[in-house]
């Protein structure tokens, strides 16, 4: 089998995978040209893949990584027009982007707040439903650390989401 | 997860709504995925007949007495034209791919902005090519390399669609000097693309055929009678989308309110503010205002903006 059929297989295997985490690990709707990015990665990469891991989880450290060169890349574009929605428009966020129930989002709110090490572990282990084992082979971790850093995470998203709820109506939220 | 409270955040991560590619999407990636696999496998194979082209050499000048070798450089030129087949235009509908605007030094002017056939031709994309729009053409570069790209060369561009096969004069120009990294440039503008889709350019220089590739173009603008947002009906994705709504006259409101509301399901209506910004031209004066639109979900939505409404299907 060619590189471009195993790409392809892979694509359509785990291309609205990848598209899903991007979109919560960014949080907005338009990946497509990062997707076509971690694929295009994968397919520049595959003679280094070799099956060591399971495509599934190397494509997504490959996602991971795209993901994290963008939020790179978008900081100060986003630290700026955050400021300017704050002056012009109180109506909308990030947040509101996918959502219908009110749980579900101010989940999701806590979670764009936590650290990368957080989201990462939240996401990858708990929304994509990876096993411990495969957790740690996209992220580089071993098994025990994505446990501990899980079990971390799960607190402070219960400890910020309470805090929230108790401020809402103002908007206003606490690190 | 060891208590019920972080159980229940568990469970409402696990719930987060399932955000897949749109079919559309998918296709373009796949298109875009085999074209860079080409390109890989071209690379591939030009670097093998490189290294083969360079053995063959070192063996025949090693093999042959000095006094041939004049002889054998006369032949070695058409071994190379075998060796190195003129890159192929595309035959088939994917998109090209994109690549860097570079300066004569090789530094990159523009990266990834380039569509068309790298070292021949191209045109520096806007970043949508838009059904039905002039914004996105109005201000088109072409660039052209090689020896054909001479200042004052009549460039042609006819469009021809892959689904309904209707062609049309995309552009006519007249090639200026050199620009950048390129031999020669034309600045223009194009006529709309009347449908979304993939469409092939073909290009002749002074009526000669000289390079053909393919353009994904997005559905039209969201629009009303009177009023547009500049955004494709294809980028309506659930969410916050930040755009310009475009309307005709000097603009008398500060504000202008829009509706966005379910068409066929039950949801919020949402009444977002788009604020004025710029006015354009005299005789035909239009206004730009800015707002972030805004879908909860994916499915029908109705937009009213002064008056007038307009479906949209939302992905």
């Amino acid at each position: 089998m060619g590189k471009i059929d195993k790409i392809e297989e892979w694509f359509l295997a785990y291309g609205s995978d990848v598209h899903h985490f991007l979109v919560y690990y960014l949080g907005r709707s338009n990946v497509e040209d990062l997707v076509q990015d971690v694929f295009v990665k994968a397919l520049k990469g595959m003679d280094r893949y070799e099956g060591r891991a399971s495509p599934k989880t190397w494509l997504f450290s490959i996602a991971r990584r795209v993901a994290l060169d963008e939020a790179r890349k978008k900081k100060w574009h986003t630290l700026l027009s955050a400021r300017i929605r704050s002056e012009t428009d109180v109506s909308r966020s990030a947040e509101e982007i996918v959502f219908q129930r009110e749980d579900t989002e101010g989940v999701y709110r806590v979670i764009r707040r936590l650290k990368t090490s957080y989201r990462d572990v939240l996401l990858l282990r708990v929304m994509q439903d990876f096993s411990p084992e495969e957790t740690a082979a996209i992220l580089g971790w071993t098994r025990n650390r994505v446990n501990v850093t899980l079990h971390r995470a799960l607190i402070k998203v219960r400890e910020l989401y309470l805090r929230e709820e108790r401020s809402i109506g103002h908007g206003e939220f606490e690190r | 997860m060891e208590n019920s409270n972080d159980d229940m955040a568990g469970l409402i991560i696990k719930r987060f709504p399932r955000r897949d590619l749109e079919a559309s999407a998918s296709s373009r990636i796949l298109s875009r995925l085999r074209q860079a696999a080409a390109d890989e496998a071209r690379r591939s194979v030009r670097n093998r007949r490189i290294r083969g082209a360079a053995i063959a050499l070192a063996a025949v000048l090693i093999l042959l007495a000095m006094p041939f070798v004049a002889a054998i450089a006369g032949q070695s030129e058409s071994w190379f034209g075998r060796l190195f087949p003129p890159t192929r235009s595309p035959q088939d509908w994917n998109v090209a791919s994109k690549f860097d605007l570079r300066d004569r030094d090789g530094r990159v002017v523009y990266p990834e902005r380039l569509i068309g056939i790298e070292g021949k031709i191209a045109f520096l994309e806007p970043y949508d090519l838009v059904a039905n729009a002039k914004e996105p053409v109005a201000k088109m570069f072409w660039y052209v390399w090689g020896d054909s790209a001479v200042p004052g060369t009549r460039l042609t561009a006819t469009a021809v669609s892959r689904d309904t096969g209707k062609r049309f004069l995309l552009n006519e120009t007249t090639l200026n000097g050199p620009i950048y990294g390129a031999d020669a440039h034309a600045l223009t503008s194009f006529a709309p693309f009347p449908n979304k889709g993939l469409w092939r350019i073909d290009v002749a220089l002074n009526g000669k055929p000289f390079g053909r590739f393919v353009v994904f173009v997005k559905d039209e603008y969201i629009h009303t009678k009177t009023a547009k947002f500049l955004l494709s009906k294809d980028d309506a994705a659930a969410g916050a989308t930040e755009t310009v709504l475009v309307v005709p006259g000097r603009g008398d409101k500060e504000t202008i309110e829009v509706r966005v509301s379910p068409a066929r399901h039950e949801g919020r209506t949402y009444v977002i503010p788009f604020r004025k910004g710029d006015t354009y031209g005299t005789v035909q004066p239009i206004t730009h205002y800015s707002g972030t639109l805004h879908f909860d979900a994916p499915g029908e939505w109705r937009i009213e903006v002064l008056g007038e409404t307009t479906n949209v299907t939302v992905r």
